[in-house]
This record gives C-alpha cells, structure tokens and sequence, in this order.
C-alpha cells in the first residue's frame, strides 16, 4: 500500500500501474460510522429482537440486505481496483479451525442476545437499556480473547491451518481483473439469493410480487407488517405522530417485505458502497476491535499483553467510526424513525415469550451472549462487519468460512433456545 | 397515509425543536473536538484521549436527550398492542 499523505487525493505509480491513493485523517470515520450506524437503524437491526427472529428463521431481514450491500460493495470495489484506484485492503487471515470456532462461538452468542457488536452501538445510541448490559459482556469477552491469545492454545488457534489473508481469486489485492469477473458471479450469486428468500416465514419473495403485479398483501401479511413495526417500535420514549417520515420509516419501510423496493434497495446499496468509501479512504468497516482496544487501555496493557499490542498499533480509525455508528443511530432514532427509547425497561418479545419479563434475566441474557459473541468475534478476527459485510464483499475466504459456521449455528442454538415459541 | 393501528391512546407530539437544537449543537460540537483533538493524523494508533473526550460528548448528549424525552414525554414507553 502507498505511504499515507494527506486527505487530498495523489497519484503514484508502482510497478508501472497508475494508481489513485487516498489515506484520510482519523477522524472522517466519525462520518462513515454515522452513515452505516444511521441506515442500519432505520433497518431494525439494531433492535436485538430482529436478530434473534434471523435465529429462529422468521424475518430473514439482515440476511437479504446484506446480501445487496456485499453484492453493490463487491463489484464496486473490484471494479475500481481493476481500473488502477488503490483501495486499503484488509483480508483477514484464514485460520482454518480458529475461524470455525470463533464462529461457532459468535453465532451462539447472537442467538442468546440478539446483538452483534456493531449492533450493540446502535443500540445504546438508540437508548436500549440491554445494550449496556451486553457492552460490559462485550468487554469481558474480548479481553478473555486477549488473555487466550497469550497462552499456547491462542497460538495454535491462529497458526494452525492458517492458510494466510486469500480471497477467491488468490492473494489479496491481485488478480483484480479476474477478481471483477469473479464479483459479478458473486453478486449474482448474492443478489438471487435476496431475490429468492422471503423476508418472512410463510411470506412471499420479491421474486414472487415481481411476477405476480397485481398481488396483494393478504390479511395474514399486512398483520404481520404491522407486528414487525410494533416490535421496531415497542418502548419508544416519543410518539411516533401520524403521517410523517417517522410513520412511513415504521410501518412502511423498515418492515417491507419487499427488499427490492426502492427504499430497502438503496438502503443495501448506499451501505455497502459506503464500505468501499471507507477502504478508498483509510480502512475496512469493522466494529468489534474497539472492545479490545478499549480493554488494552483499560486493564490488560499492550507493554504486556501481545494482543493489545497488536490492537493498539493497527485499530486505525475504527474507534472513531464506531462512535460515529452510536451517533449515527441515535440522530436516526431521533430525527428519522423516532424509535428512542430513553433506557425504557424493554425485552425483546421472543425472549420475553420463553424466559419471562424479568429485566434480570434479560439483562443476563444479554451480558452472557455478548461475551460469547465478542470472545468469538476477537478469536475469528472480526465479526459481523469485518468479516460478514467487509470480508464478504473483499470475497475473502475466511469471512465467507466464518459467515457460514456463523449461520449454522445461530440457527441451531436459536430453534433450541427459543423452542415452542409462536 | 399512515397505518398505525396504534394512534390511539398516545401523548400528543409536542414541539421537540428545544431538544433537537441541543442535539444538532452537540452534534457539531462533538465532529470539531475529534477534528481538534485528532487533527491531522492518519496512522492506525489512535490518540486514546482524543477518542474518550469524543465519546464522552456522545455519551453524555444520549443521556441528556434521554432525561429531556422522559421529562418532555412524562417516561412514556410505547406498548405495542398484543
């Protein structure tokens, strides 16, 4: 990668290739984090309710967008990088059984909370009390992983089977031309798969409404849209008013099961396209680094703990970027979806149907599966944003093994967590 | 038109314009400590002080905007309907 020189845009050239280098102060990914952090609120995802219906298979939401954001974000960005701009890659290495385990581990966590650590900002910064439960749980899990990495079983986890930082097309940040040709089958791939699976259970896909015009919504469905946007909404510390953008945002947008209609669709795009903006300027999007570098300043030091070492030294601007995605979510919550809850005592309804009401037993809940989520996250080296939405749209190896360990198992541990729940 | 089956039974919208000033000050203010605190550094070893001082100001504007909403709203919390 070229040497940093300033926000303004230089040309260099190397090996003979023209190459447009960008390398942004610190402090711009405060924008960048409010971007994605703003959008993914107006989606839901922040509401760990969302996520834990992905678990039990019932609003398959976050698996449709992110796959038009990886799709947009993967031709985009191999196709820029095949033209000569110059992109700051940053495949993560694929430890083989290491990333299996970290996501194994991770998905277990999100189907106890219902977060990913991404999530867990928007939510504070949406006003959910749980998330401050699952912030400390957070914590503790990327500072076990720190205390781990030490020991020789840490070792063997990221150096067995390491097979080195490799996308489909080879080394990162070569092959670029062939690596376009591969990202269009991937986003082909990608975008079907949204195109194909219904948002919600017994719904119908936006394959289904694209041939069939003059479909309606029948009662069951409009019900269920309905039900999604009282979940979006439930403990709102403002009413929502009628006929407003809030309105629209709730009851007609967020809960579409149409994830090609021109809002939800944009939305994906405008992520992930934001993603390649981000690596243009300085850095992949990721949000569970910060949990290891605030627990480097704050108890296991880097002069003696060697993952706060690395941490410490390689974060680059993902601190800034992930108080940008909590601002980001809270002026959303205010400003657009008026979903602010003002730390009201809610519980997600799925685990309220199983586990009770208890704010106690939620809060647990949450602190539990946010420490085996972030523990698994450090493990794997990223999570749902460094591996899931900017690894998959790098069509790096590792993320797209750790997607699919991921996957499995949050839907495993969620249909027996959540058992007998309607 | 809107569809909310639940317009019913809540507060009426009041004007906000008070809190949404102090937000968007805040908001400004926090983008210009980072720019100050951070200024012109582009490596990968964020200044800790400059990210806690930055995060503080979001912290403590959430927490303001929430005492402001419960007070403004009388600690309304939307219950959907079962």
């Amino acid at each position: 990668m070229l040497d940093p020189k300033s926000l303004n845009g230089h040309r260099n050239e190397i090996n003979g290739a023209k190459l447009i280098s960008v390398t942004a102060w610190e402090w711009i990914g405060i924008f960048i984090g409010m971007v994605i952090g703003g959008l993914a609120e107006a989606w839901g995802i922040s509401n760990p309710e969302i996520l834990i219906r992905l678990g039990t298979w019932k609003d398959r939401l976050f698996v449709g967008c992110i796959a038009i954001a990886i799709a947009a974000g993967a031709l985009a960005l191999y196709g820029l990088s095949a033209l000569g701009v110059a992109f700051h890659w940053g495949v993560k290495p694929d430890y083989v059984v290491g990333i299996a385990l970290g996501g194994a581990i991770f998905g277990t966590g999100i189907a106890i909370s219902g977060y990913v650590p991404g999530t867990i900002w928007m939510a504070l910064g949406e006003g959910r009390r749980d998330a401050i439960y699952a912030l400390f749980g957070g914590l503790l899990g990327a500072a076990t992983w720190t205390v781990i990495y030490q020991t020789a079983f840490g070792h063997w986890l990221v150096t067995f089977m390491n097979l080195g930082e490799i996308t489909f097309v080879g080394q990162v940040d070569t092959n670029l031309r062939i690596g376009f040709l591969v990202a269009i089958v991937w986003a082909a791939i990608l975008l079907t798969v949204a195109y194909t699976l219904p948002r919600y259970k017994n719904g119908k896909s936006c394959l289904y409404y694209s041939t069939h015009k003059d479909y309606k919504f029948s009662p069951e469905e409009e019900a269920q849209h309905k039900e999604a946007a009282e979940v979006l909404l439930e403990g709102a510390s403002m009413p929502t008013g009628e006929n407003n953008v809030a309105s629209k945002v709730n009851y007609n947008w967020s809960t579409s099961s149409k994830l090609f209609g021109r809002v939800m669709l944009s939305v994906g795009i405008i992520i992930g396209l934001t993603v390649v903006l981000e690596m243009f300027l300085h850095q992949i999007f990721g949000e569970s680094t910060t949990y290891s570098w605030m627990v480097a300043w704050l108890w296991l030091p880097a002069s003696y703990w060697k993952y706060s070492n690395v941490v410490v030294n390689t974060i680059g601007w993902e601190p800034f970027s992930d108080i940008g995605t909590l601002f980001g979510a809270f002026l959303a919550s205010i400003f657009f979806t008026r979903r602010f809850q003002s730390f009201n005592n809610v519980i997600p309804p799925t685990w309220r149907k199983k586990f009770g009401a208890s704010p106690v037993k939620r809060a647990a809940g949450a602190f539990l599966g946010a420490y085996l989520m972030l523990l698994g996250a450090r493990m794997a080296g990223g999570c749902a944003s460094g591996h899931i939405l900017s690894g998959d749209l790098q069509m790096a190896v590792s993320s797209l093994e750790f997607f699919v360990f991921v996957l499995i198992f949050l839907l495993v541990v969620a249909h027996y967590l959540y058992k007998g729940v309607d | 038109m809107s569809n909310n089956p639940s317009s019913s039974g809540k507060p009426a919208v009041k004007s906000e314009s008070d809190v949404k000033a102090f937000v968007i000050v805040m908001t400004i203010l926090i983008v210009i400590t980072a720019a100050l605190t951070s200024g012109t550094y582009n490596g990968y070893s964020p200044n800790p002080n400059s990210v806690a001082i930055t995060g503080f100001l979001a912290v403590l504007t959430i927490v303001i905007t929430a005492v402001w909403y419960r007070t403004k709203y009388n600690n309304y919390s939307y219950e959907p309907k079962d």
